[in-house]
């Protein structure tokens, strides 16, 4: 058939064509000839602007939306994996353990531990810089450090063993007086004591009281208590408890 | 080598994270292709799964020189719609009154004077008319007019001459337009 004769072309041809018209590979000669038939023929013109519209309107279609979870399902039945591979996490993706909650709580442990580890050890304190990464001052420091603990160690065993000495000291007549410390106090009302009233301080607090060893520092009261026992062989009057005669005995020790 | 090549390698090499990297970036595609044939979310959404799965297991045979990633996965698509067609071809012909179901839901939401509800409408439309296109008219129209796939493409994809993929084209787009015209929609 030649194309380029108007009266050949006919709606069969113009249907078998439609679509290369309107995509317009056509050559020149074709779609002059279509054009031509579709100016006489109604039924084609129609159906010409119906496809055209079709066209427009399948390509102006929105994609569907993909199901949220189709993607989570998709890898769980094949590879399995789960973690994210876009973005700065694709770096850490070899290690995949580093992403675990275990993980990550075992090394905020680690790293709090060095921290503690660090500041007990002074290194905070100072500020840093260059010369602290000095080799030469860090073995000064480290040095000064170790004499520092060892003194404060020899400091601390010396007062324990002055207190353990004045304890062993009032050990005799604590044999009595620390007993109903741990017992129920209602077992032996004393003789004297009011109905309410508790049992008198200086029967169960024979040993140096806590707050004169915070107000004093233990050291200090431990020296003077050891001094004023070792010299005078009584025992130590309690601050707490009842005043002292005038003799110096002290009333509260007197009576088991 | 194009990033989809470069992640079928990596994966063949047993990079799991690049299998990743290739379903985030198809999945809208096949899950497209997958809707618009079936014409129904639950068949695509199982259907999209069945490819990937059957990706997964053949990746070894996709050859870059055979074409691009997408053809090929569009290929894989279409073999497994093409015999989805076929399995439920008989369900289809007793199914009659649960076809007749969203024609009528649809007639009574097109009476809403809505921009967006028109627009939902007439994609529904679309829709309903691409399912009453034959299996071979309608996956032509599909690949070439909503993937937007070139003649060339579509023609690797169907393993047919390219003139019966025009063919194709050209004659599932003529019944599109006349089905639409039995339903009511007029030329704009």
């Amino acid at each position: 058939m030649d194309l380029n004769r108007t009266d050949d072309w006919n709606c069969t041809e113009s249907d078998r064509r439609l679509s290369d018209y309107l995509e317009r590979v056509t050559t020149p000669e074709e779609t002059a000839a279509f054009s031509a038939h579709i100016e006489q023929c109604p039924d084609c013109a129609a159906l010409v602007a119906r496809v055209g519209e079709v066209i427009r309107l399948l390509r102006a279609e929105e994609p569907a939306e993909v199901p949220p979870q189709l993607y989570a399902k998709i890898i769980s039945a094949t590879s399995g994996a789960r973690q994210p591979t876009h973005g700065w996490r694709r770096w850490f993706a070899p290690v995949a353990i580093a992403w675990q909650p275990r993980f990550a709580m075992g090394a905020i442990t680690i790293a709090a531990s060095f921290l503690i580890v660090f500041h007990a050890a002074g290194t905070s304190r100072n500020p840093q810089n260059m010369a602290t990464l000095n080799p030469l001052n860090l073995f000064r420091e480290a040095n000064r450090q170790a004499h520092l603990t060892y003194a404060h160690t020899a400091k601390f065993v010396d007062d324990l063993r002055l207190v353990y000495e004045i304890q062993s000291r009032f050990e005799p007549d604590q044999d009595e007086g620390t007993g109903p410390a741990t017992e129920p106090p209602a077992q032996t009302p004393s003789p004297n004591q009011q109905p309410g009233q508790s049992q008198p301080r200086s029967q169960t607090i024979p040993r140096p009281s806590s707050r004169i060893t915070r107000s004093r520092g233990l050291y200090a009261f431990a020296e003077a208590q050891a001094a004023e026992a070792l010299a005078l062989e009584v025992p130590v009057p309690d601050p707490f408890g009842p005043i002292a005669t005038p003799d110096n005995s002290p009333v509260t020790r007197s009576h088991s | 080598l194009e990033p989809d090549a470069q992640l079928v390698l990596s994966c063949l090499r047993g990079d799991g994270y690049s299998w990743e990297e290739i379903v985030r970036r198809h999945t809208r595609r096949v899950y497209n292709l997958c809707y618009r044939f079936t014409g129904n979310s639950t068949d695509a959404e199982d259907l999209t799964q069945e490819v990937f799965l059957r990706v997964y297991r053949t990746l070894g045979s996709y050859q870059q020189q055979h074409g691009a990633f997408p053809t090929w996965l569009s290929s894989v698509t279409r073999n497994l719609l093409v015999d989805h067609y076929r399995r439920t071809r008989r369900d289809r012909l007793t199914d009659s009154i649960d076809d007749a179901l969203p024609q009528v839901e649809e007639k009574h939401t097109s009476q809403t004077p809505h921009h967006v509800a028109e627009q939902a409408e007439l994609s529904a439309q679309l829709q309903q008319a691409l399912l009453q296109l034959s299996p071979e008219l309608r996956e032509a129209v599909i690949l070439r007019d909503l993937n937007g796939l070139d003649y060339s493409e579509v023609q690797s994809v169907l393993q047919v001459p390219q003139g019966t993929v025009k063919s194709r084209i050209n004659r599932g787009r003529i019944e599109l337009a006349r089905i639409l015209e039995k339903m009511g929609l007029r030329p704009a």
